[in-house]
């Protein structure tokens, strides 16, 4: 409990610290900037507590909007993502998988990962542009960020899965 | 009642959920609406300490720029200089500095701090710099870099302050087109970050293209005639009853490492009075 508990943190403090040090510099073209934190919420495994995954998204989130000067933006992004991840990881999973099943690489295979991920960070930077700007009076804009923003967010948090070891 | 409890029990993650998104929500509009949330910015401590020692490794990396460009600058100032003496010796004996005017700035003191963290590519941009409250720093008061104007300061913590740069959406400078007096706005687009727009600019005005933009001197924040940039394309407004100036800002925010806060706020007023009042002392002396 604790183990998992201490580990959740590292995880969320190397992410904020790459998120803030160095990805928020980042900026191809002027539009895709990686938002690497959320691969922290992708990576619970079915059968989580519903309500700890909430509680991590938000403070991931809030932590995250310190950097970038966004206070509630990312926060309210990351929930919702906290909030569907158990949904989509269940339409994304093999139909016979364990009912303490663990996304990744290996147990959903290239295809299957690619999606559940691509669908979570669009649902993420979705919202989180649509808050940032709140408005739609250059709606062009808007969508270059958000798929900008998800191919990049999708291969940094790809080359990630590929580089952790299985137990 | 026990079938009301059990479905509390198992969907209260729903419950959870709304009550973090109206937590989230609350943050986003409180922190447009009032200035109290600074604690949830990077300027509060662990942020502003950490952007201060990776601005420390960093600002090493882009000396050989900056130095280029203190030299470029150093060059053109010793050219003013040389220009400014040769108009000064020409109105040696009416001088047209009044007293007044050089009271005022000699009072307008300015605090030296290092940029140690700041955003270009968001439509609303903020930068922190390493001086706050403990320094004399108050929000509302103005910055400017090397080169030209830079921003106002928003929110300040003891040791760190968040500044509002031209590069955000919600900042609007008064400046006015040198040597001709018409005022305008300066806005950014939220487009490029090189560009900014000077709005309402009356239809009568008269100017041209490379003329320059500067501060008007019509609010606190600023004294008259720091430098924003150079008009470099003319628009008609969208209601077609004023021009729209392109403008090249002066500061290159890609560079901008070092600037300077004015202190102007009350003291300069002050100060000013009280010279008045000694002068006329003296006078009844």
């Amino acid at each position: 409990m604790i183990a998992t508990f201490l580990r959740r943190l590292l995880w969320v403090i190397m992410l904020i610290l790459v998120q803030g040090l160095i990805l928020n510099r980042v900026n191809v073209m002027g539009y895709a900037t990686p938002m690497i934190y959320i691969y922290f919420l992708t990576d619970f495994a079915k059968g989580s507590n519903r309500s700890a995954l909430l509680l991590w998204g938000f403070v991931i989130g809030l932590l995250a909007d310190f950097f970038t000067n966004t206070p509630g933006i990312a926060a309210a992004s990351c929930t919702l993502v906290a909030f569907v991840q158990p949904n989509f990881l269940n339409v994304f999973a093999p139909r016979d998988s364990a009912d303490d099943f663990h996304p990744s690489l290996k147990s959903m295979g290239f295809g299957s990962y690619f999606r559940y991920l691509l669908t979570l960070t669009f649902i993420f930077q979705s919202l989180y542009y649509l808050l940032e700007v709140f408005s739609l009076t250059h709606p062009e804009d808007i969508y270059i960020n958000i798929v900008g923003g998800t191919l990049f967010t999708v291969v940094l948090m790809m080359a990630i899965a590929s580089m952790r070891k299985e137990k | 009642m026990k079938n009301l409890l059990l479905f509390l029990q198992k969907y209260n993650y729903w419950f959870l959920f709304l009550l973090l998104e109206v937590c989230s929500f609350i943050l986003l509009f409180q922190y447009n609406r009032y200035q109290g949330s600074v604690y949830f910015t990077s300027a509060n401590a662990v942020c502003g300490y950490i952007n201060n020692l990776q601005s420390q490794v960093t600002s090493y990396f882009s000396l050989k720029e900056i130095n280029s460009k203190l030299t470029e600058q150093n060059i053109q100032l010793n050219l003013e200089v040389s220009q400014l003496r040769s108009q000064l010796d020409a109105l040696r004996d009416s001088s047209t500095i009044s007293p007044e005017m050089k009271s005022v700035l000699d009072t307008c003191r300015t605090v030296p701090a290092s940029v140690i963290s700041m955003t270009q590519d968001r439509k609303n941009n903020f930068l922190t710099i390493n001086k706050g409250s403990s320094d004399g720093i108050r929000p509302e008061m103005g910055v400017v870099g090397g080169s030209g104007l830079v921003g106002v300061v928003f929110e300040t913590t003891t040791h760190y302050s968040l500044v509002l740069p031209l590069l955000n959406t919600r900042s609007s400078i008064s400046c006015r087109i040198r040597n001709r007096g018409y005022l305008g706005n300066l806005k950014w687009d939220g487009d490029e970050t090189r560009y900014a727009m000077l709005e309402d600019v009356p239809r009568h005005a008269y100017f041209r293209k490379g003329d320059y933009v500067e501060t008007s001197g019509y609010s606190k924040t600023f004294p008259a005639g720091i430098l924003a940039g150079r008009i470099v394309a003319v628009y008609d407004s969208e209601d077609g009853m004023s021009y729209q100036l392109k403008v090249k800002l002066s500061t290159d925010f890609e560079l901008l490492r070092d600037v300077q806060v004015l202190q102007t706020s009350n003291d300069m007023e002050l100060n000013t009075l009280q010279d008045r009042v000694k002068k006329l002392q003296e006078e009844r002396q």
